[in-house]
């Protein structure tokens, strides 16, 4: 993609990425938040398709696209206030909160305007799905495993961790067995 | 035209959103989606410096590959805790686990 | 060939797990399985013939290539792969019928062929360390056989028995493994055994195993407690193939052995060939004869491995697995129909079923060494090796006589005109068809001795007439005791029937000096340490008792008045403390309690306020790094 391409793909959807996270926070509606969640980082996706990740990109929409739907439901669940018609307030200590975010995100900012990066011109292609799956299966092969087993582990843990009276209850009622 | 700065300062201000998320809300599932979406910037930085700085390194996509593993076991341990602390006291609310106070 | 080797290792696996999953028809799935295992075997026994040899290991460890795992294709280990394919096919035809009321035959049928995959990888290992480790899954997968039965109490407790002693003898395989790699740098079959102290634990651990896999004397306790184990467990596993190992043992390590190991090895043999023989002259189980027997005959199988070389003892082995299998699988046919094995209860349970008893003469025939069955070839090459050797030849001979003794025995009680007329149960015909198989090969494996040999590339000692005639009489003997009616004098009966006092001997010899020596230091620890530390308290006590008496009467006068000075002294003191110190100790403390008050008020236990001290925390962190990089 040419420079004024990713730069027509890039601002607004940076805009977008950013208002949506924002509205995250300030909707009182849970379905709400977690929909515009999946947006923020959906975009977020296609920013990474407009920097010349196509792999990623797509990976990002697929994973989040499934990942925020379960969020939401479980927020519907596990929510006080699940429709927001009450119009309760659903935050804490807001200003200090908000601002020592502010403060965070701008030295953040401040520090990558301001450093020297190094820069290097995209010749040719970028990574392709190719050269990426010669990585995983090459170099970071163990790193890979490495993660495959952790997601195991975590699926096992996080089962066991929802499990009516956690690892050693006696079997309730729709357990599985 | 787009840079490695603007990439980066975007995911900063992402991350204070995140962050203020994390600080600022009552529930553990919007804490979590805080949590979210500041690794989300941090996703968007990974692919930035792909981007601009290191083009031909294959193993930036891989870290990135890492980050959405790790958002994937967050979701997937945290949903399990909320769960089990739900189940215990019928609230998710963070302000009502004070356990810890001394 | 390298295919076929892992093959003939992997598809019983294969065939393990599709049987377990069969449900009704895991009869036919087991059997299926266990023939087309067979056709690598076979397949490399043709090649091995045609002088193909074959090895496909692998280096995993870069360092050590000494320690490489693999399967080697080499004349012993295709002879033992066949007939242990061989042996386990029929079995597995066999165990499809007995085990046919049994609603666990899948887990039954899988476990055998699950323990044919690990004995096939122990007899094709390359290198000691790859036997190793199927010689470790034999014998957990034998345990897992003995305990099949969950309706029969001895089970269990025969299975850990099992267990225990051959994991305690194949102790000596791990340390003869370790010292052959401390002093040859390799586990590689082949290698010379290290000089001095190294090569005295190689020798002694590799025999040690040995006897613990083979149950020779004075381990030989275990099998008759695997007895308890189904039928088919102990024709395959504790006669033909598992207890073999011991054997394949020896044999492999052969150079390794040279010299006063085989010697000592060769005396074990001999003495457990005689034991044995008189242990199952005793026994009132058709199972436990039958498995004193089987600790005589690999008694002999040492014997030929230390006197004769491979050729006689693989030779034996062979004819002795086909016979024995017989033999087990028609006791399994016995037991069907008398619903037990006792000899009591099996008493003229051959003239109610002929066919089982056809079978069982045969592989009693063999085994008893009457020409020209099978076993009387290799019996007599054993014979004939070890007519250079006095005290073998002797003992050899004399378990010769008790095997033909004990068999009649066995034979004229089922033979005994008392039949019941019982009615042929489920799935015997099955039975009567796989048994009858091995019976035939009994009858026949007396003519492979050449062949045998000439593919292990070892000599078959010559059949010299002395030989036979020293055999013959000595079954003629054995065979005319039990026909006369000799009686054994009462000490030596009672002996066999508890066998030999092996088990009192090795309480006496091994458990009771472990359990004295930890006795006498509890003892120890009871009276000499405790005892000194009383004695200390008690001399303290005394001493201070005495004190006391002086100090009642003579100093107490004094310690009155010094008493009384001080108590003066005290209460000036205490009005200065109330005044001075208490008062600044008690400030000090305040503060310290203030101080930890307004630190509690930190630990709020709302969680967002912990975590954004983490943050501020990081950013402090970050701050002071970004700091100290900057200047």
């Amino acid at each position: 993609m040419s420079g004024l391409g990713t730069a027509l793909v890039f601002w607004p959807g940076a805009a977008i990425m950013l208002a949506t996270a924002l509205y995250v926070f300030r909707t009182s509606s849970m379905a709400r938040a977690g929909l515009l969640l999946l947006a923020s980082l959906g975009v977020e996706g296609l920013l990474f398709l407009a920097l010349a990740s196509e792999f990623l990109g797509v990976l990002q929409l697929l994973m989040m696209s499934g990942e925020m739907v379960i969020m939401t439901f479980f927020m519907i669940m596990f929510m006080p206030d699940p429709g927001g018609l009450m119009g309760m307030d659903m935050t804490h200590d807001k200003r200090r909160s908000a601002s020592l975010a502010v403060a965070v995100a701008v030295a953040l900012a401040i520090f990558a305007v301001l450093t020297d990066w190094p820069a290097a011109t995209l010749n040719g292609e970028a990574p392709d799905v190719r050269q990426i799956g010669f990585e995983v299966m090459g170099r970071s092969m163990f790193s890979f495993l490495f993660a495959g087993i952790t997601i195991l582990f975590a699926m096992v843990g996080g089962t066991m961790l929802a499990k009516h009276g956690g690892r050693f209850a006696a079997e309730a009622e729709g357990d599985l067995r | 035209m787009i840079s490695l700065p603007v990439v980066l300062a975007v995911a900063a201000v992402m991350f204070g959103i995140g962050l203020y998320g994390v600080l600022g809300q009552t529930n553990t599932i919007m804490v979590m989606m805080g949590v979210e979406l500041m690794l989300g910037a941090s996703m968007l930085n990974l692919v930035g410096f792909m981007r601009y700085a290191w083009p031909d390194a294959a193993s930036g996509a891989f870290f990135v590959l890492i980050v959405m593993t790790l958002m994937a076991l967050e979701a997937a341990v945290g949903f399990g805790l909320v769960i089990s602390v739900f189940r215990n006291r019928r609230t998710a609310e963070l302000d009502d686990l004070t356990e810890l106070e001394g | 060939m390298v295919l076929l080797l892992w093959a003939s290792v992997l598809l019983p696996l294969v065939a393990a797990a599709a049987t377990r999953l069969a449900g009704p028809r895991a009869d036919v799935v087991a059997l299926a399985g266990a023939a087309l295992a067979a056709i690598p075997a076979w397949i490399m026994l043709v090649a091995a013939a045609g002088g193909e040899r074959a090895i496909s290991a692998t280096t995993w460890l870069p360092a050590a290539p000494g320690l490489d795992v693999g399967l080697r294709l080499d004349a012993l280990s295709v002879v033992m792969a066949v007939t242990v394919a061989s042996v386990g096919l029929a079995v597995v035809a066999y165990a499809g019928g007995y085990f046919a009321d049994e609603p666990r035959r899948p887990a039954a049928l899988a476990g055998l062929l699950a323990f044919l995959c690990a004995m096939q990888g122990l007899v094709l290992a390359d290198g000691y360390l790859t036997l190793l480790i199927f010689w470790e899954i034999v014998g957990a997968l034998s345990a897992r056989l003995i305990a099949f039965n969950r309706a029969e109490p001895a089970g269990p407790a025969g299975a850990v028995r099992a267990f225990l002693t051959t994991r305690a003898a194949d102790v000596g395989l791990y340390v003869a493994l370790l010292a052959l790699y401390a002093g040859a740098g390799t586990v590689a079959f082949g290698s010379d055994r290290p000089d001095g102290e190294l090569g005295a634990l190689v020798g002694i651990g590799l025999v040690l195993a040995a006897m613990g896999k083979s149950a020779q004397a004075p381990l030989q306790g275990w099998l008759a407690g695997a007895m308890a184990g189904p039928t088919p467990v102990s024709a395959l596993l504790h006669s033909a193939t598992m207890v073999a190992a011991g054997v394949y043992l020896l044999v492999r390590s052969h150079e390794l052995l040279t010299g006063w190991p085989l010697e000592v090895a060769g005396w074990v043999g001999a003495i457990t060939a005689v034991a044995g023989a008189v242990i199952a002259l005793a026994q009132q189980d058709l199972k436990r004869v039958l498995a004193a027997s089987t600790t005589s005959q690999l008694g002999l199988m040492f014997v030929g491995a230390a006197a004769g070389g491979p050729a006689v003892a693989i030779f034996h082995l062979v004819a002795h697995a086909a016979g024995k299998a017989a033999l087990f699988l028609a006791a399994g046919m016995f037991q069907h129909d008398r619903e037990g094995t006792s000899l009591e209860r099996l008493r003229g349970a051959g003239r109610d079923d002929r066919a089982a008893m056809a079978i069982f003469a045969a592989g009693a025939l063999s085994i008893a060494a009457v020409p020209p069955f099978a076993a009387f070839w290799s019996k007599d090459a054993i014979t004939a090796a070890a007519e250079g050797h006095a005290g073998w030849l002797a003992l050899v001979l004399v378990a010769g006589a008790g095997g033909a003794a004990y068999l009649l025995r066995v034979a004229r009680i089922l033979w005994a005109p008392a039949p019941r007329g019982l009615p042929a149960v489920a799935g015997h015909r099955t039975m009567a068809g796989a048994a009858g198989t091995l019976a035939a090969a009994s009858v026949g494996l007396g003519l492979v001795g050449a062949p045998l040999s000439a593919l292990l590339g070892a000599e078959l000692p010559a059949i010299t007439v002395t030989s036979v005639a020293l055999s013959l009489i000595a079954a003629g003997v054995g065979a005319g005791a039990i026909l006369l009616g000799w009686r054994a004098p009462a000490a030596v009966a009672t002996a066999a029937r508890a066998g030999l006092y092996a088990d009192a001997m090795l309480r006496h010899v091994v458990q009771a000096p472990v359990a004295f020596g930890s006795r006498l230091a509890a003892r120890l620890d009871d009276r000499v340490l405790d005892g000194a530390i009383d004695a200390t308290g008690r001399g303290t006590l005394r001493v201070a008792g005495a004190q006391w008496r002086l100090e009642e009467r003579g100093i107490d006068a004094a310690v009155d008045a010094t008493g009384r000075a001080a108590l003066r002294v005290a209460c000036a003191q205490r009005r200065l403390e109330e005044g001075a110190i208490d008062a600044a100790i008690d400030g000090l403390a305040r503060s310290i309690g203030r101080a930890g008050a307004q630190n509690r008020r930190l630990q709020t236990g709302r969680l967002y306020e912990y975590l954004r001290d983490t943050v501020l925390g990081t950013v402090a962190v970050v701050v002071l790094i970004a700091l100290a990089a900057v200047l």
